[in-house]
Protein backbone atom coordinates (compact mmCIF):
# COMPACT_ATOMS: atom_id res chain seq x y z
CA UNK A 1 0.00 0.00 0.00
CA UNK A 2 2.44 2.11 1.33
CA UNK A 3 4.83 1.89 -2.17
CA UNK A 4 1.68 2.47 -4.25
CA UNK A 5 0.95 5.93 -2.55
CA UNK A 6 4.84 6.42 -3.35
CA UNK A 7 4.98 5.71 -6.97
CA UNK A 8 1.73 8.31 -7.07
CA UNK A 9 3.35 10.47 -5.89
CA UNK A 10 6.69 10.23 -7.57
CA UNK A 11 4.39 9.94 -10.77
CA UNK A 12 2.65 12.95 -10.18
CA UNK A 13 5.65 14.68 -9.81
CA UNK A 14 6.93 13.26 -13.09
CA UNK A 15 3.85 14.23 -14.66
CA UNK A 16 4.20 17.76 -14.32
CA UNK A 17 4.66 19.68 -17.35
CA UNK A 18 5.85 22.83 -15.72
CA UNK A 19 9.35 22.24 -15.71
CA UNK A 20 12.09 24.22 -13.55
CA UNK A 21 15.46 24.23 -13.29
CA UNK A 22 16.68 24.28 -10.39
CA UNK A 23 20.58 23.90 -10.86
CA UNK A 24 20.26 26.73 -12.60
CA UNK A 25 18.56 29.30 -10.13
CA UNK A 26 21.27 28.47 -8.13
CA UNK A 27 24.17 28.60 -9.81
CA UNK A 28 25.08 25.01 -8.57
CA UNK A 29 25.16 21.48 -10.52
CA UNK A 30 25.22 19.63 -7.16
CA UNK A 31 22.69 17.21 -6.51
CA UNK A 32 20.93 17.87 -3.60
CA UNK A 33 18.94 15.34 -1.45
CA UNK A 34 15.93 16.28 0.61
CA UNK A 35 16.77 18.89 3.19
CA UNK A 36 20.03 19.99 2.22
CA UNK A 37 18.56 21.96 -0.88
CA UNK A 38 19.75 25.50 -1.87
CA UNK A 39 17.53 28.03 -1.31
CA UNK A 40 15.88 30.57 -3.74
CA UNK A 41 12.84 32.24 -4.05
CA UNK A 42 9.91 30.43 -5.28
CA UNK A 43 11.93 27.53 -4.94
CA UNK A 44 9.06 24.24 -4.43
CA UNK A 45 10.38 20.93 -3.91
CA UNK A 46 8.04 17.88 -3.60
CA UNK A 47 9.93 14.02 -2.61
CA UNK A 48 8.96 10.94 -1.20
CA UNK A 49 10.86 8.63 0.69
CA UNK A 50 10.31 5.03 1.71
CA UNK A 51 12.07 4.02 4.32
CA UNK A 52 12.50 0.13 5.53
CA UNK A 53 14.51 -0.76 9.11
CA UNK A 54 14.42 -2.80 11.56
CA UNK A 55 14.99 -3.00 15.49
CA UNK A 56 14.81 -5.14 18.58
CA UNK A 57 14.48 -4.23 22.11
CA UNK A 58 14.71 -6.49 25.38
CA UNK A 59 15.95 -9.42 26.68
CA UNK A 60 15.37 -12.78 24.41
CA UNK A 61 12.63 -14.88 26.12
CA UNK A 62 11.77 -12.25 28.66
CA UNK A 63 10.73 -8.97 27.04
CA UNK A 64 12.10 -8.93 23.76
CA UNK A 65 10.33 -7.36 20.59
CA UNK A 66 10.91 -6.89 16.89
CA UNK A 67 10.05 -4.64 15.26
CA UNK A 68 10.15 -4.44 11.41
CA UNK A 69 9.20 -0.65 10.16
CA UNK A 70 8.40 0.64 6.90
CA UNK A 71 7.78 4.52 6.32
CA UNK A 72 6.96 6.45 3.60
CA UNK A 73 7.18 9.99 4.45
CA UNK A 74 5.77 12.95 1.90
CA UNK A 75 7.33 16.06 1.68
CA UNK A 76 7.09 19.43 0.43
CA UNK A 77 9.02 22.19 1.35
CA UNK A 78 8.85 26.05 -0.16
CA UNK A 79 11.03 28.91 -0.18
CA UNK A 80 9.05 31.84 0.56
CA UNK A 81 12.45 33.90 0.07
CA UNK A 82 15.61 33.51 -1.31
CA UNK A 83 16.44 32.85 2.82
CA UNK A 84 13.69 31.42 4.05
CA UNK A 85 12.11 27.40 3.29
CA UNK A 86 9.00 26.54 4.74
CA UNK A 87 8.65 22.68 4.70
CA UNK A 88 6.39 19.67 6.54
CA UNK A 89 6.57 16.11 6.29
CA UNK A 90 3.46 13.80 6.31
CA UNK A 91 4.78 10.51 7.62
CA UNK A 92 2.74 6.96 6.76
CA UNK A 93 3.62 4.21 8.86
CA UNK A 94 3.38 0.59 8.96
CA UNK A 95 5.36 -1.05 11.66
CA UNK A 96 4.79 -4.53 13.18
CA UNK A 97 5.57 -5.71 16.70
CA UNK A 98 6.28 -9.58 17.42
CA UNK A 99 6.97 -10.15 21.38
CA UNK A 100 8.89 -13.27 22.62
CA UNK A 101 5.22 -15.10 23.00
CA UNK A 102 4.79 -14.92 19.45
CA UNK A 103 1.82 -12.56 19.31
CA UNK A 104 2.26 -9.74 16.94
CA UNK A 105 1.08 -6.40 16.62
CA UNK A 106 0.51 -4.30 13.09
CA UNK A 107 -0.16 -1.02 12.50
CA UNK A 108 -0.41 1.09 9.48
CA UNK A 109 -1.17 4.92 10.06
CA UNK A 110 -0.55 8.63 9.93
CA UNK A 111 2.70 9.24 11.90
CA UNK A 112 3.65 12.39 13.30
CA UNK A 113 3.64 15.05 11.21
CA UNK A 114 6.25 18.21 11.25
CA UNK A 115 6.20 21.64 10.30
CA UNK A 116 9.90 22.93 10.03
CA UNK A 117 11.03 26.24 9.25
CA UNK A 118 15.05 26.58 7.86
CA UNK A 119 16.48 30.13 7.85
CA UNK A 120 19.97 30.34 5.91
CA UNK A 121 21.19 33.03 8.14
CA UNK A 122 24.96 33.14 6.41
CA UNK A 123 25.77 32.36 2.45
CA UNK A 124 28.99 33.85 1.47
CA UNK A 125 27.14 34.94 -1.79
CA UNK A 126 23.84 35.11 -3.33
CA UNK A 127 24.51 32.81 -6.13
CA UNK A 128 26.30 29.47 -6.48
CA UNK A 129 26.98 29.81 -2.92
CA UNK A 130 29.88 27.68 -1.63
CA UNK A 131 29.09 28.20 2.41
CA UNK A 132 26.01 28.18 3.65
CA UNK A 133 24.53 28.31 7.21
CA UNK A 134 21.22 27.62 8.09
CA UNK A 135 18.98 27.07 11.23
CA UNK A 136 16.05 25.32 11.44
CA UNK A 137 13.20 25.49 13.72
CA UNK A 138 9.76 23.74 13.94
CA UNK A 139 7.28 21.47 15.35
CA UNK A 140 6.38 17.69 15.20
CA UNK A 141 2.64 17.08 16.28
CA UNK A 142 1.15 13.92 17.77
CA UNK A 143 -1.18 13.10 14.63
CA UNK A 144 -0.56 9.28 14.92
CA UNK A 145 -3.37 7.53 16.64
CA UNK A 146 -3.04 5.59 19.42
CA UNK A 147 -3.30 2.26 19.43
CA UNK A 148 -4.65 0.44 22.38
CA UNK A 149 -5.28 -3.59 22.51
CA UNK A 150 -8.61 -5.54 22.34
CA UNK A 151 -8.58 -4.57 26.25
CA UNK A 152 -8.33 -0.92 25.83
CA UNK A 153 -4.39 -0.53 27.03
CA UNK A 154 -1.95 1.15 24.71
CA UNK A 155 0.41 -0.33 22.95
CA UNK A 156 4.04 -0.25 23.84
CA UNK A 157 5.56 2.53 22.17
CA UNK A 158 7.43 -0.19 19.46
CA UNK A 159 3.88 -0.75 17.80
CA UNK A 160 3.16 3.05 18.31
CA UNK A 161 3.33 4.59 14.54
CA UNK A 162 4.38 8.05 16.70
CA UNK A 163 5.69 9.45 20.11
CA UNK A 164 2.40 10.41 20.99
CA UNK A 165 4.00 13.53 22.09
CA UNK A 166 3.96 17.23 20.66
CA UNK A 167 7.98 18.39 20.27
CA UNK A 168 9.82 21.09 19.55
CA UNK A 169 12.30 20.53 16.61
CA UNK A 170 15.79 23.19 16.43
CA UNK A 171 18.66 22.38 15.11
CA UNK A 172 21.71 24.04 12.78
CA UNK A 173 23.33 23.28 9.56
CA UNK A 174 26.62 23.85 7.59
CA UNK A 175 26.55 23.34 4.13
CA UNK A 176 30.13 23.42 1.76
CA UNK A 177 29.76 23.00 -1.69
CA UNK A 178 33.13 23.05 -4.31
CA UNK A 179 31.79 21.07 -7.66
CA UNK A 180 32.32 17.94 -7.03
CA UNK A 181 32.58 17.70 -3.53
CA UNK A 182 30.06 19.17 -1.09
CA UNK A 183 29.69 18.83 2.86
CA UNK A 184 26.61 18.51 4.74
CA UNK A 185 26.87 18.81 8.46
CA UNK A 186 23.75 19.14 10.57
CA UNK A 187 22.80 19.39 14.67
CA UNK A 188 19.16 18.78 15.52
CA UNK A 189 17.17 18.15 18.88
CA UNK A 190 13.80 16.57 18.96
CA UNK A 191 12.67 18.12 22.35
CA UNK A 192 9.23 16.21 23.88
CA UNK A 193 6.85 18.92 25.16
CA UNK A 194 3.22 17.61 25.57
CA UNK A 195 2.85 13.75 26.36
CA UNK A 196 -0.78 12.39 25.40
CA UNK A 197 0.39 8.75 25.77
CA UNK A 198 1.16 6.65 29.01
CA UNK A 199 4.88 6.66 27.90
CA UNK A 200 6.84 9.59 27.57
CA UNK A 201 9.22 9.39 24.99
CA UNK A 202 12.82 11.64 25.98
CA UNK A 203 14.93 14.17 24.37
CA UNK A 204 16.54 13.50 21.16
CA UNK A 205 19.97 14.49 19.61
CA UNK A 206 20.50 13.68 15.88
CA UNK A 207 23.87 14.19 14.65
CA UNK A 208 25.61 14.18 10.44
CA UNK A 209 27.99 14.38 8.84
CA UNK A 210 28.09 13.76 5.27
CA UNK A 211 30.11 13.58 1.90
CA UNK A 212 28.95 13.53 -1.70
CA UNK A 213 31.28 13.28 -4.76
CA UNK A 214 29.83 13.84 -8.12
CA UNK A 215 31.90 12.45 -10.95
CA UNK A 216 29.08 13.47 -13.33
CA UNK A 217 26.18 15.84 -14.00
CA UNK A 218 23.52 13.32 -13.14
CA UNK A 219 25.35 10.60 -10.94
CA UNK A 220 26.42 11.67 -7.30
CA UNK A 221 27.95 9.05 -4.36
CA UNK A 222 27.20 9.87 -1.08
CA UNK A 223 28.31 8.88 2.25
CA UNK A 224 27.30 9.76 5.42
CA UNK A 225 27.76 9.26 9.01
CA UNK A 226 24.48 9.41 11.16
CA UNK A 227 23.81 9.62 15.29
CA UNK A 228 21.14 9.39 17.49
CA UNK A 229 21.29 10.42 20.91
CA UNK A 230 17.94 9.29 23.06
CA UNK A 231 17.42 9.78 26.16
CA UNK A 232 15.74 6.98 27.82
CA UNK A 233 12.43 6.07 27.30
CA UNK A 234 9.68 6.16 30.31
CA UNK A 235 6.65 3.82 29.98
CA UNK A 236 3.67 3.46 32.32
CA UNK A 237 5.91 5.20 34.92
CA UNK A 238 9.04 3.18 34.75
CA UNK A 239 12.16 3.70 32.99
CA UNK A 240 12.19 1.47 29.94
CA UNK A 241 15.59 -0.10 30.60
CA UNK A 242 16.20 -1.09 27.34
CA UNK A 243 15.68 2.65 25.54
CA UNK A 244 18.40 5.25 25.62
CA UNK A 245 21.93 5.94 24.37
CA UNK A 246 23.89 6.23 21.46
CA UNK A 247 23.88 4.54 17.99
CA UNK A 248 25.41 5.42 14.89
CA UNK A 249 25.40 4.58 11.06
CA UNK A 250 27.31 4.71 8.00
CA UNK A 251 25.22 4.89 4.93
CA UNK A 252 26.71 4.98 1.56
CA UNK A 253 24.17 6.68 -1.03
CA UNK A 254 23.73 6.69 -4.59
CA UNK A 255 22.53 9.86 -5.87
CA UNK A 256 21.02 10.26 -9.80
CA UNK A 257 19.42 12.78 -11.42
CA UNK A 258 17.40 10.74 -14.34
CA UNK A 259 15.61 13.90 -15.66
CA UNK A 260 16.16 17.84 -14.71
CA UNK A 261 14.87 18.52 -11.13
CA UNK A 262 14.67 15.36 -10.58
CA UNK A 263 17.02 13.42 -7.74
CA UNK A 264 16.80 10.04 -6.80
CA UNK A 265 18.71 8.41 -4.32
CA UNK A 266 18.79 5.14 -2.93
CA UNK A 267 20.53 4.10 0.66
CA UNK A 268 22.03 1.82 2.64
CA UNK A 269 21.96 2.20 6.14
CA UNK A 270 24.67 0.12 8.14
CA UNK A 271 24.73 0.43 11.75
CA UNK A 272 28.28 1.09 13.27
CA UNK A 273 29.17 1.94 16.78
CA UNK A 274 26.53 1.94 19.26
CA UNK A 275 26.44 2.37 23.43
CA UNK A 276 22.51 1.53 23.74
CA UNK A 277 20.95 0.94 27.04
CA UNK A 278 19.60 -2.65 28.19
CA UNK A 279 19.51 -4.87 24.95
CA UNK A 280 18.49 -2.96 22.05
CA UNK A 281 19.60 -4.08 18.43
CA UNK A 282 19.17 -2.16 15.17
CA UNK A 283 19.60 -3.96 11.55
CA UNK A 284 20.48 -2.59 8.31
CA UNK A 285 18.03 -0.21 6.98
CA UNK A 286 17.26 0.63 2.90
CA UNK A 287 15.94 4.14 1.38
CA UNK A 288 14.78 5.20 -1.83
CA UNK A 289 13.36 8.50 -2.50
CA UNK A 290 12.54 10.89 -5.23
CA UNK A 291 12.44 14.69 -5.26
CA UNK A 292 11.25 16.84 -7.58
CA UNK A 293 11.44 20.30 -8.27
CA UNK A 294 8.10 22.29 -9.34
CA UNK B 1 -8.87 2.69 -8.61
CA UNK B 2 -9.41 6.27 -7.55
CA UNK B 3 -12.59 5.10 -4.86
CA UNK B 4 -10.07 2.44 -3.66
CA UNK B 5 -7.22 4.51 -3.12
CA UNK B 6 -8.51 7.63 -1.38
CA UNK B 7 -10.56 4.16 0.71
CA UNK B 8 -6.94 3.16 1.41
CA UNK B 9 -5.83 6.59 2.25
CA UNK B 10 -8.70 7.21 4.47
CA UNK B 11 -7.77 3.68 6.24
CA UNK B 12 -3.98 4.87 6.71
CA UNK B 13 -5.22 8.55 8.03
CA UNK B 14 -7.33 7.29 10.79
CA UNK B 15 -5.10 3.84 11.48
CA UNK B 16 -5.51 -0.03 11.78
CA UNK B 17 -3.89 -2.65 14.04
CA UNK B 18 -4.10 -5.43 13.73
CA UNK B 19 -3.24 -8.35 16.46
CA UNK B 20 -2.45 -11.91 16.21
CA UNK B 21 -2.14 -14.14 19.49
CA UNK B 22 0.75 -15.78 20.67
CA UNK B 23 1.43 -18.61 22.45
CA UNK B 24 -1.43 -19.98 24.43
CA UNK B 25 -0.77 -22.80 27.22
CA UNK B 26 -3.99 -23.87 29.83
CA UNK B 27 -2.69 -25.06 32.85
CA UNK B 28 -5.29 -27.45 34.82
CA UNK B 29 -6.14 -29.83 37.36
CA UNK B 30 -8.32 -33.02 36.79
CA UNK B 31 -8.73 -35.55 40.13
CA UNK B 32 -8.52 -38.80 38.50
CA UNK B 33 -8.62 -40.99 41.30
CA UNK B 34 -7.92 -45.12 41.57
CA UNK B 35 -10.61 -47.53 41.98
CA UNK B 36 -8.80 -49.64 44.25
CA UNK B 37 -7.26 -48.26 47.02
CA UNK B 38 -8.36 -48.45 50.94
CA UNK B 39 -8.57 -44.78 51.06
CA UNK B 40 -11.33 -43.29 48.96
CA UNK B 41 -11.27 -39.46 48.86
CA UNK B 42 -14.08 -36.96 49.18
CA UNK B 43 -12.51 -33.82 48.64
CA UNK B 44 -9.23 -32.48 47.88
CA UNK B 45 -7.86 -28.80 48.74
CA UNK B 46 -4.91 -26.81 46.94
CA UNK B 47 -3.92 -23.75 47.59
CA UNK B 48 -2.33 -22.88 44.56
CA UNK B 49 0.23 -19.94 45.08
CA UNK B 50 1.76 -19.60 41.91
CA UNK B 51 1.82 -21.73 38.62
CA UNK B 52 5.29 -21.74 36.21
CA UNK B 53 6.31 -23.44 33.17
CA UNK B 54 9.47 -24.61 33.62
CA UNK B 55 12.02 -23.88 30.60
CA UNK B 56 14.52 -26.61 29.58
CA UNK B 57 18.02 -25.89 30.56
CA UNK B 58 20.12 -24.47 27.41
CA UNK B 59 22.71 -26.83 26.63
CA UNK B 60 25.80 -24.60 28.17
CA UNK B 61 23.21 -25.03 31.22
CA UNK B 62 23.20 -28.47 30.89
CA UNK B 63 26.91 -28.82 30.68
CA UNK B 64 27.81 -26.48 33.33
CA UNK B 65 25.03 -28.69 35.63
CA UNK B 66 27.01 -31.73 34.92
CA UNK B 67 30.24 -30.54 35.57
CA UNK B 68 29.71 -28.44 38.43
CA UNK B 69 29.56 -30.24 41.30
CA UNK B 70 27.49 -27.84 43.39
CA UNK B 71 23.76 -28.39 41.95
CA UNK B 72 22.62 -24.55 40.96
CA UNK B 73 18.62 -23.88 40.74
CA UNK B 74 18.26 -22.32 37.32
CA UNK B 75 15.28 -20.07 37.47
CA UNK B 76 13.55 -19.85 33.89
CA UNK B 77 12.15 -16.57 34.81
CA UNK B 78 14.75 -14.00 34.75
CA UNK B 79 14.50 -10.20 35.89
CA UNK B 80 11.81 -8.88 33.31
CA UNK B 81 10.78 -5.25 32.69
CA UNK B 82 6.80 -4.13 33.28
CA UNK B 83 6.14 -5.55 29.75
CA UNK B 84 7.19 -8.65 30.36
CA UNK B 85 5.89 -10.61 27.33
CA UNK B 86 7.08 -14.06 28.54
CA UNK B 87 4.32 -15.10 30.79
CA UNK B 88 5.18 -18.73 31.63
CA UNK B 89 4.21 -17.75 35.31
CA UNK B 90 1.21 -17.29 36.88
CA UNK B 91 0.84 -15.51 40.63
CA UNK B 92 -2.73 -16.02 41.86
CA UNK B 93 -3.10 -16.90 44.91
CA UNK B 94 -6.30 -18.83 45.52
CA UNK B 95 -7.98 -22.27 47.16
CA UNK B 96 -8.86 -24.82 45.20
CA UNK B 97 -11.50 -27.06 46.06
CA UNK B 98 -12.14 -30.22 44.55
CA UNK B 99 -15.15 -32.56 45.31
CA UNK B 100 -14.35 -36.55 44.48
CA UNK B 101 -15.09 -36.75 40.87
CA UNK B 102 -15.42 -33.20 40.09
CA UNK B 103 -14.83 -31.99 36.55
CA UNK B 104 -11.48 -31.03 35.25
CA UNK B 105 -10.45 -27.43 36.14
CA UNK B 106 -8.26 -24.99 34.60
CA UNK B 107 -5.98 -23.04 36.77
CA UNK B 108 -4.12 -20.37 34.89
CA UNK B 109 -3.74 -19.22 31.13
CA UNK B 110 -0.33 -18.72 30.40
CA UNK B 111 1.63 -16.75 27.24
CA UNK B 112 5.33 -18.15 27.76
CA UNK B 113 8.48 -17.19 25.40
CA UNK B 114 8.08 -19.53 22.48
CA UNK B 115 10.98 -22.27 23.16
CA UNK B 116 11.03 -25.21 24.98
CA UNK B 117 9.51 -26.60 27.95
CA UNK B 118 10.75 -29.59 30.03
CA UNK B 119 8.05 -29.45 33.07
CA UNK B 120 5.47 -27.29 35.40
CA UNK B 121 5.49 -26.30 38.76
CA UNK B 122 2.82 -25.50 40.96
CA UNK B 123 3.55 -23.44 44.46
CA UNK B 124 1.21 -24.44 46.84
CA UNK B 125 0.94 -22.68 50.15
CA UNK B 126 -1.55 -22.01 52.99
CA UNK B 127 -4.19 -19.27 52.19
CA UNK B 128 -6.23 -17.52 54.98
CA UNK B 129 -8.04 -20.46 56.73
CA UNK B 130 -7.57 -23.20 53.74
CA UNK B 131 -3.97 -25.48 54.09
CA UNK B 132 -1.60 -25.25 51.37
CA UNK B 133 -2.70 -29.49 50.48
CA UNK B 134 -5.73 -31.24 52.30
CA UNK B 135 -7.80 -34.65 51.87
CA UNK B 136 -10.79 -35.48 53.17
CA UNK B 137 -11.93 -39.48 53.00
CA UNK B 138 -12.74 -42.95 54.50
CA UNK B 139 -9.98 -45.29 55.42
CA UNK B 140 -11.88 -48.43 55.36
CA UNK B 141 -14.36 -46.86 57.69
CA UNK B 142 -12.98 -43.89 59.42
CA UNK B 143 -13.08 -40.12 58.25
CA UNK B 144 -9.87 -38.50 57.60
CA UNK B 145 -9.38 -35.52 57.47
CA UNK B 146 -5.25 -34.70 56.77
CA UNK B 147 -3.94 -31.58 55.79
CA UNK B 148 -0.45 -29.68 55.80
CA UNK B 149 0.85 -25.57 55.58
CA UNK B 150 4.04 -26.28 54.41
CA UNK B 151 5.44 -24.21 51.43
CA UNK B 152 5.66 -26.63 49.22
CA UNK B 153 6.05 -26.96 44.88
CA UNK B 154 4.54 -29.64 43.16
CA UNK B 155 7.16 -29.79 40.25
CA UNK B 156 6.40 -32.59 37.14
CA UNK B 157 8.45 -33.34 34.43
CA UNK B 158 7.33 -33.51 31.26
CA UNK B 159 7.72 -37.05 29.08
CA UNK B 160 8.87 -34.98 25.78
CA UNK B 161 9.48 -31.58 26.17
CA UNK B 162 6.59 -29.06 25.38
CA UNK B 163 7.92 -26.80 21.57
CA UNK B 164 6.04 -23.71 21.84
CA UNK B 165 6.74 -21.96 18.30
CA UNK B 166 5.40 -20.65 15.06
CA UNK B 167 2.68 -23.74 13.98
CA UNK B 168 2.53 -24.98 17.78
CA UNK B 169 1.38 -21.99 19.92
CA UNK B 170 -1.37 -23.64 22.11
CA UNK B 171 -1.28 -26.76 24.65
CA UNK B 172 -3.01 -27.69 27.28
CA UNK B 173 -1.30 -29.37 30.66
CA UNK B 174 -3.49 -31.32 33.11
CA UNK B 175 -1.88 -32.20 36.22
CA UNK B 176 -3.80 -35.30 37.10
CA UNK B 177 -4.09 -35.89 40.97
CA UNK B 178 -4.77 -39.51 42.53
CA UNK B 179 -5.89 -38.22 45.93
CA UNK B 180 -6.80 -42.10 46.63
CA UNK B 181 -3.91 -42.72 47.02
CA UNK B 182 -2.05 -40.21 49.19
CA UNK B 183 -2.58 -41.96 52.28
CA UNK B 184 -0.61 -44.76 50.79
CA UNK B 185 1.23 -46.47 53.48
CA UNK B 186 0.08 -44.31 55.94
CA UNK B 187 -0.26 -46.36 59.09
CA UNK B 188 -2.86 -46.27 61.63
CA UNK B 189 -0.39 -45.31 64.02
CA UNK B 190 0.96 -42.50 62.37
CA UNK B 191 -2.66 -40.85 61.48
CA UNK B 192 -3.38 -40.59 64.75
CA UNK B 193 0.01 -38.98 65.55
CA UNK B 194 -0.68 -36.30 63.05
CA UNK B 195 1.90 -33.81 62.95
CA UNK B 196 4.90 -32.97 60.34
CA UNK B 197 5.83 -36.76 59.55
CA UNK B 198 2.56 -37.54 58.48
CA UNK B 199 2.14 -33.94 56.16
CA UNK B 200 5.62 -35.21 54.93
CA UNK B 201 4.10 -38.57 53.90
CA UNK B 202 1.26 -36.62 52.46
CA UNK B 203 3.30 -34.79 50.76
CA UNK B 204 5.00 -37.50 49.31
CA UNK B 205 2.78 -39.36 48.22
CA UNK B 206 1.16 -36.73 46.09
CA UNK B 207 4.28 -36.19 44.10
CA UNK B 208 4.84 -39.54 43.65
CA UNK B 209 1.47 -40.29 42.33
CA UNK B 210 1.25 -37.13 40.40
CA UNK B 211 1.00 -37.04 36.51
CA UNK B 212 1.13 -34.99 34.12
CA UNK B 213 -0.28 -35.04 30.68
CA UNK B 214 0.42 -32.53 27.35
CA UNK B 215 -1.60 -32.33 24.44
Amino acid sequence: MLVVLGLSAVASFAADSAWACATCSTGDPTLTVTGVEKPFMGRTRMSVQLQHRTESTGEAGVDAIAIAEQRLELSAAHAATDWLFLAAKVPLVRRSARYVNLARDEVMSLGDLELRAKAFVYQDRSLSARHLVALNGGVALPTAPLFEDDAGQTLPLEAQAGTGALSALAGASYAYFVAPFSIYVSANVNAPLLHRAAYRTGVVGLFSLAAQYQPFDALALRLSLDARVDQAVEERGAVDPHSGGVATAVSPELVLSPAEDLVLRAVVMLPAYRRMNGAHDEGVGLLVGAAHDL
Amino acid sequence: MICRALAALALILTGCVTHEDGTWVAVGIADRSSAESTFTHEALTLGVEDITLVACPSLAARVLRALSPIRVALSPVGVAYAHEWDRSSSFDARTESMEAGAPERTLAILSPAAGRYCGVRIGLAATGDSPALGVRGRLEESVVDVATNLHLDLEHDFDAPLVLEDGALAATITVVLDANRWLEGVTDEALAAGGLPLERQLVENVRRTLRVTVR
